[in-house]
């Protein structure tokens, strides 16, 4: 009861100040214009992708007679499909090539990061609703919470409160309720539109997903909570209202800006990447040298000569029941796939151990750990760009290999003279991504999940321990 | 006592106080530890910069060592390295991927001071015969996420840190002096207002500047390369003049606020409201309206239209069939085709190709520069903007440079195409004194004109900021009331 109109108390006097009022206005618009620009920008590009897809397979259906190897260098690209949820949380996705070249001999990069088209300016942050929650939020909670009790203790009025008998509990519980409402005045339109907009019909490939949204509305609330939480022991024990709101902004500010770039600077320094050019030299090596240095391109391929002459008992190659370049073809396109996945392999480990890095520095902030889940649950983290360059890869070794093989079955007789058409261009399987399922992305997040839901408990103890100690004066 | 000695013996007092505060020590300490971190960080670019392109140097010398090892040899001991079957006799061998050259950007003197855009666009691209565009969407190895977030640099510091702890420690100058009661005291003494705010604000301005340029003279000491160089310490006096001016907007923003709240804490609030304005919501706002209201069209269009122009091109068979006899050149013979024509017949169809998507590339590059002009305009909104400007135009890291760098990679391809061209239709044989002739990448840093010019906007934009603080200063201080 007491609670309730403490709660109550503290709401009317929030919104019945000019700056809530302003910060409110502001932060509302903010979050509708972001989500509304991210759901236009993810319809478009979506839009544009699968149109691309669609005529990339239509250019590789009618390319018209030729050698199935002529066939595997004039290849097909792929898009990256952006991932529904992406409106709310671009994540990397700026950050990360969107197309691939799928050709013969050569797992190639994503290219084209799109951030390499943008402004200077979008190095101080994209203004997505994601950003606003992760960035804005917070800062709005700590401006609104910090006097809660250093204020009523600096007016005096906390003497007076404590001697009608009011419990310190409930005077923190009525004001942290009283704080949320507030909060909910601010997010709520926000929220409303993002459902809304969400069920508005569309032609996009995939529906999202209830489960995603549970996910990322629980990872939202218990940053909220902490932060609350965080805000509330702080004011508790702080000396003045003004202290405490350094002391807050301070930490405001190491989550926000300083965690992540720091979390970058460690990673990159305990965990280096190559640079480009050294990992194509690598590469390179290994497919002329051999994986261990002593086997030749040249020897191997003698060596596959005289294996497969002496398989099927005949002296040359142009006796050989297969079409020998095929084979050549098919070793050289093995060998190779080898030294990509030793190469790639150890580059993707690298990043994935950054990033696992990141989420570890999540302990000591809870903006790394909500940032990390929130951009895997959108889908537009690292993971997700590194599992479709794989699915992606896969897919490109099933087309060559098959096409190789039309060429060994096939073409016995005729060498590279042989030539296939357009049916068995259009034979070959389609690429659809298959994203990780919301299970396998919150294990892979587990570190996150676990820092999150530690700094909510601990922020909630501390609290609740502060706070039924508050200091009359 | 003349006013200037009374400013100065405030000045002098709220020093020895402020050293007995801990708030400015923590500021100082807190300002030192990223910086010094900016600069382990920036200086691990630069090196890392570097070292790519002695890498890329050493690469293309051994390139060019093979292939004057095989126009040496005679005819028939060709192919000197079994590894690479290749005829370096071929112009459109050695102008392709044989004897390719790097257009390098060197990271410039000062460019520990601010990482900036050069960790998202490459500082080096490798032409050849290839066309334009698809050798310029070469990338740099990085992790996404860091590339999101940004690095720990000397710029970031400056740029968002420097005038948060300016804040912090000049938010309550009356304020704390009121709260504590000590202000009227202060008041009934034979001195100024105004001339109090001066001395406070100053002892604090004097603190932080002789820091952060102390800070910046070891960078270079220790970090710049060549600072024996004149126009090093050119360079820095542009950086010193910066960092004082966009700290005097913040010193003169927090002074603003002092005279217009009340409490310090509604002070604190006002101020970090303005921070969080002019450093994160107006970047994002403006990022948010270049975006939609000068759209891009994708890089995905120009794939599409590259790959139907090579359909349209109808060479598409030979297009193949001569990227399949560069990659095997051990076939090319047996199959009876001239390698020479397959050559000019790809080179015909690249071109054809290229003049197809021209229209489109053009799009692409005038869009570019309407945002460009749009983010150049509306810089002026944000000091913090500005300053983004003006360090990253000083650390050579900026957009400006790069676009820069593009351009005369684009000119140096023309060159390159020039040289090669003609010698693959004539099919002509490639010659050890080819070799020689061949052109030669430089980037032309035509440096002091670049950078005062690109500088000009950006100082003036925060002298005029600063003056608007001032003239609010000026209106305000004449209504604060002393008591109540």
């Amino acid at each position: 009861m007491r609670i309730r109109r403490i709660a109550t108390k503290e709401f009317v006097e929030m919104t019945r100040d000019g700056r809530f009022r302003w910060s409110c206005a502001i932060l509302s618009t903010l979050t509708v214009l972001a989500l509304a620009v991210g759901i236009k920008t993810y319809r478009d590009v979506d839009r544009l992708h699968r149109e691309a897809q669609a005529e990339a397979r239509e250019h590789w259906d009618h390319q018209g007679e030729k050698n199935p190897h002529a066939a595997a260098h004039y290849g097909l690209y792929l898009f990256e499909p952006k991932s529904s949820l992406s409106f709310f949380d671009r994540g990397v996705e700026s950050y990360t090539g969107v197309t691939v070249f799928l050709e013969a001999h050569k797992q190639n990069d994503m290219k084209n990061r799109p951030a390499r088209d943008g402004t200077s300016l979008q190095r101080f942050g994209e203004m997505t609703a994601a950003m606003v929650l992760q960035t804005l939020v917070p800062l709005v909670i700590v401006f609104l919470s910090f006097p809660m009790i250093a204020g009523e203790r600096e007016q005096g009025t906390l003497r007076l409160l404590m001697s009608q008998g009011v419990r310190p509990f409930e005077i923190a519980a009525g004001k942290a309720l009283g704080t949320v409402s507030a909060l909910g005045v601010i997010i709520l339109p926000a929220a409303l539109f993002g459902a809304v907009s969400l069920w508005l019909p569309s032609n996009t490939t995939e529906v999202v997903n209830p489960g995603h949204i549970m996910a990322l509305a629980l990872c939202y609330l218990f940053y909220f909570m902490t932060f609350l939480a965080i805000s509330m022991s702080v004011s508790a024990v702080g000396r003045s209202s003004s202290s405490v709101l350094v002391w807050l902004l301070g930490f405001w500010i190491f989550n926000v800006l300083m965690a992540p770039r720091i979390s970058a600077e460690i990673a990159n320094w305990a965990i280096p990447l190559p640079s480009a050019f050294e990992f194509e030299k690598a590469i390179e090596q290994d497919i002329a040298q051999g994986i261990d240095g002593h086997d030749p391109a040249s020897e191997r391929l003698e060596k596959l000569k005289r294996e497969l002459l002496a398989k099927h008992q005949v002296e040359t190659v142009e006796d050989l029941p297969v079409n020998f370049a095929g084979v050549v073809l098919k070793e050289s396109e093995d060998y190779g796939n080898r030294v990509f996945d030793k190469h790639f392999g150890e580059l993707w480990a690298k990043i994935e151990r950054q990033d696992v890095l990141a989420q570890l520095i999540s302990f000591v902030s809870p903006t790394m750990a909500v940032r990390s889940l929130s951009m895997a649950i959108c889908r537009s983290d690292t993971a997700d760009h590194l599992e479709f360059t794989r699915q992606a890869e896969a897919y490109r070794r099933e087309l060559i290999g098959r096409l190789n093989q039309d060429l060994i079955e096939n073409g016995a007789d005729s060498g590279f003279n042989y030539a296939a058409d357009d049916e068995m261009w259009k034979s070959m399987p389609l690429f659809r991504y298959r994203p990780e399922s919301l299970a396998d992305v919150l294990k892979n997040q587990v570190i996150a999940v676990i820092s999150l839901s530690s700094w909510l408990v601990a922020a909630l103890v501390c609290a609740i321990g502060m706070t039924s100690r508050i200091r009359v004066d | 006592m003349s006013r200037s000695r009374q400013i100065l013996r405030v000045a002098r007092h709220e020093l020895r106080l402020s050293i007995a505060d801990r708030r400015l020590v923590a500021g100082v300490c807190l300002l030192m530890l990223v910086t010094g971190a900016g600069i382990v960080s920036g200086t691990r670019w630069v090196n890392h910069q570097r070292a790519t392109i002695s890498e890329l140097e050493k690469d293309e010398r051994s390139r060019k060592e093979t292939i004057r090892q095989e126009l040496n040899a005679t005819p028939g001991q060709t192919q000197v390295s079994k590894a690479m079957p290749i005829d370096a006799r071929s112009p459109a061998i050695v102008g392709g991927k044989l004897g390719s050259t790097y257009a390098t950007l060197q990271p410039k003197r000062l460019a520990v001071l601010a990482i900036g855009q050069s960790d998202l666009l490459p500082f080096h691209f490798r032409v050849s015969t290839e066309s334009f565009r698809t050798l310029i969407d070469q990338d740099e190895i990085a992790n996404p996420a860091h590339l999101l977030s940004g690095r720990l640099d000397l710029g970031f510091a400056v740029i968002a840190l420097y005038p948060l702890i300016i804040l912090a420690i000049s938010f309550d100058m009356p304020a704390a002096e009121k709260e504590a009661g000590t202000f009227g005291l202060l008041m009934s003494q034979p001195i100024r207002f105004s001339d109090l705010i001066l001395g406070k604000v100053l002892s604090r301005f004097m603190v932080m500047t002789c820091c952060a340029l102390a800070i910046s003279t070891t960078v270079i000491v220790f970090g710049a390369s060549d600072r024996g160089d004149a126009s090093v310490w050119k360079d820095w006096s542009l950086w010193a003049s910066f960092l004082i001016l966009y700290g005097a907007f913040w010193f003169a923003l927090a002074v603003a606020a002092n005279l217009i709240g009340k409490s310090s804490a509604s002070n604190a609030l006002m101020l970090s409201g303005c921070w969080l304005t002019f450093v994160l919501i107006v970047p994002a706002i403006l990022n948010l309206i270049a975006v939609s209201a000068f759209p891009m069209p994708s890089r995905i269009t120009l794939i599409q239209a590259a790959r139907q122009a090579t359909i349209d091109a109808s060479e598409e068979g030979s297009r193949s069939l001569s990227a399949f006899y560069e990659d095997h050149p051990e076939l090319a013979e047996g199959s009876g085709g001239d390698v020479d024509e397959f050559m000019v017949r790809s080179l015909a169809t690249r071109s054809a190709i290229d003049e197809k998507v021209r229209p489109l590339i053009e799009r692409f590059d005038e869009s570019l520069e309407q945002r460009q002009r749009f983010i150049s305009r509306a810089r002026y909104l944000s000091p913090a903007l500005l300053a983004q400007d003006a360090i990253e135009s000083i650390a050579g890291t900026g957009t400006s440079r790069h676009r820069e760098f593009l351009a005369q990679t684009k000119d140096f391809h023309q060159k390159w195409q020039n040289f090669f061209v003609p010698r693959i239709a004539r099919k002509a044989k490639f010659e050890t004194r080819d070799l020689e002739a061949m052109p030669q990448f430089q980037f032309e840093e035509d440096r002091f004109a670049l950078t005062f010019r690109h500088l000009l906007g950006p100082a003036i934009g925060l002298i005029v900021q600063f003056g608007i603080v001032l003239i609010l200063i000026g209106r305000s201080i004449r209504d604060f009331r002393v008591v109540g």
